[in-house]
């Protein structure tokens, strides 16, 4: 399944790579829920993935994370990883110790990272890790392609 | 204006008013009082406090977001023939910062160039700017289809306040930075001159725009190679 350049709108039919189309089913766009407390950095990663037709949501920081990851239940998680409070570490950790939450993909957004923060957020199950700041074709590839796998 | 009233502006608009030059601050107030319809400078900074579009507008009048390497062909043919010649001829990544990126398009056209020369799986390119909805423009574009995908997969974007923030963490072999220090004062422009020098890596080239000039490169550490670039000399 390839979502890439799809503009999932709903009602509107989806013509997938193998020619079938989505016609008569109503197509529901899959869910992503950009974490960081920076405001800029939110509306960056909005851009770069709204092409894309996702169902986008953000949260301010590691409280509000949980609770959206709760009530939403999305297909990809972009998570800072050094949000004030709760950190995005801390969030993940939370997460994946709940079972519905156990495949979900996560990319983890971060600056300079040390090699022991790294290893701890690999072991805390992080899919991905995309350096601030990142490029927004890179990013896309990447939500596309987390978000193909965990459909399969 | 008085510089409580300045400084009232500059955090209703959230650009640092101050380090621009005072008659094109007052171009700016002018215009927005005429295109807002406000009777005087006090109830500019509420207004822009209470509506975004407007604020935006202010921003853009300010920060000028304008990208003319497209039409400055003498700058491209200086890149094309002589500065990246230079840079790349010895095999290593070619790291770039465009300085003031607005919407993006400079840098972006400046990635195909590296594209057409076989050097963009080497290059790097950041852009950065002030204003958000230029980034956001910035984005758009390298997600846009008509660039090829290796050219725009080298394209990055960053929020910066080059007056407040500094150069990001380099070293730079290019630096460009093309008409944005012409809208600010004499002291706010000395000090964007020595961020920029100081963010080349030695042998490093910083572009200027064609009506830029240092006043002394030598006290940067930089020397002329062209019209309005100037190379970093070895330390």
């Amino acid at each position: 399944m390839r979502l890439g350049r799809l503009k999932l709108r709903p009602g509107r039919p989806i013509r997938w790579t193998n020619g079938q189309t989505t016609e008569g089913a109503s197509a529901v766009p899959p869910k992503v829920l950009i974490c960081d407390n920076e405001e800029i950095l939110r509306t960056l990663v909005r851009a770069a993935l709204e092409e894309d037709g996702y169902d986008l949501h953000e949260a301010r920081d590691g409280d509000e994370s949980l609770e959206l990851a709760r009530r939403l239940e999305p297909d990809l998680i972009v998570l800072d990883m050094m949000m004030p409070g709760r950190t995005g570490l801390e969030v993940l950790t939370e997460l994946r110790s709940e079972r519905r939450f156990a495949e979900t993909p996560v990319i983890m957004l971060t600056a300079r990272v040390q090699a022991g923060d790294r290893a701890a957020a690999e072991k805390a199950g992080v899919d991905h890790f995309v350096s601030k700041p990142f490029s927004p074709v890179e990013l896309g590839a990447l939500a596309e392609r987390l978000l193909a796998a965990a459909a399969r | 204006m008085t510089p409580a009233a300045l400084e009232e502006l500059s955090r209703a608009s959230g650009l640092p008013l101050e380090a621009y030059r005072r008659s094109h601050v007052f171009r700016s107030v002018r215009r927005a009082l005429e295109r807002e319809h406000l009777i005087d400078q006090a109830s500019l900074a509420a207004y822009l406090r209470n509506d975004e579009a407007a604020c935006s507008r202010f921003r853009r009048s300010i920060a000028v977001s304008v990208s003319r390497m497209f039409r400055d062909p003498g700058q491209f043919e200086l890149l094309e023939h002589e500065l990246l010649p230079l840079l790349l001829a010895d095999g290593r990544e070619l790291t770039v910062w465009s300085a003031g990126c607005a919407d993006g398009s400079e840098l972006a056209s400046l990635a195909l160039l590296l594209d057409r020369l076989g050097a963009i799986e080497r290059a790097s390119l950041l852009g950065s700017d002030v204003l958000v909805e230029n980034l956001v423009a910035a984005t758009r574009l390298a997600r846009d289809g008509s660039l090829a995908a290796q050219v725009r997969s080298r394209l990055r974007w960053e929020h910066r306040d080059l007056v407040r923030d500094g150069a990001p963490e380099g070293p730079w072999r290019l630096v460009i930075c093309r008409n944005l220090a012409i809208y600010l004062n004499p002291e706010a422009k000395t000090a964007l001159h020595a961020t920029l020098a100081g963010a080349l890596a030695s042998d490093g080239v910083l572009l200027l725009g064609r009506s830029e000039r240092l006043s002394s490169p030598q006290a940067l550490g930089l020397e002329r190679v062209g019209a309005h670039a100037y190379r970093k000399v070895r330390g």
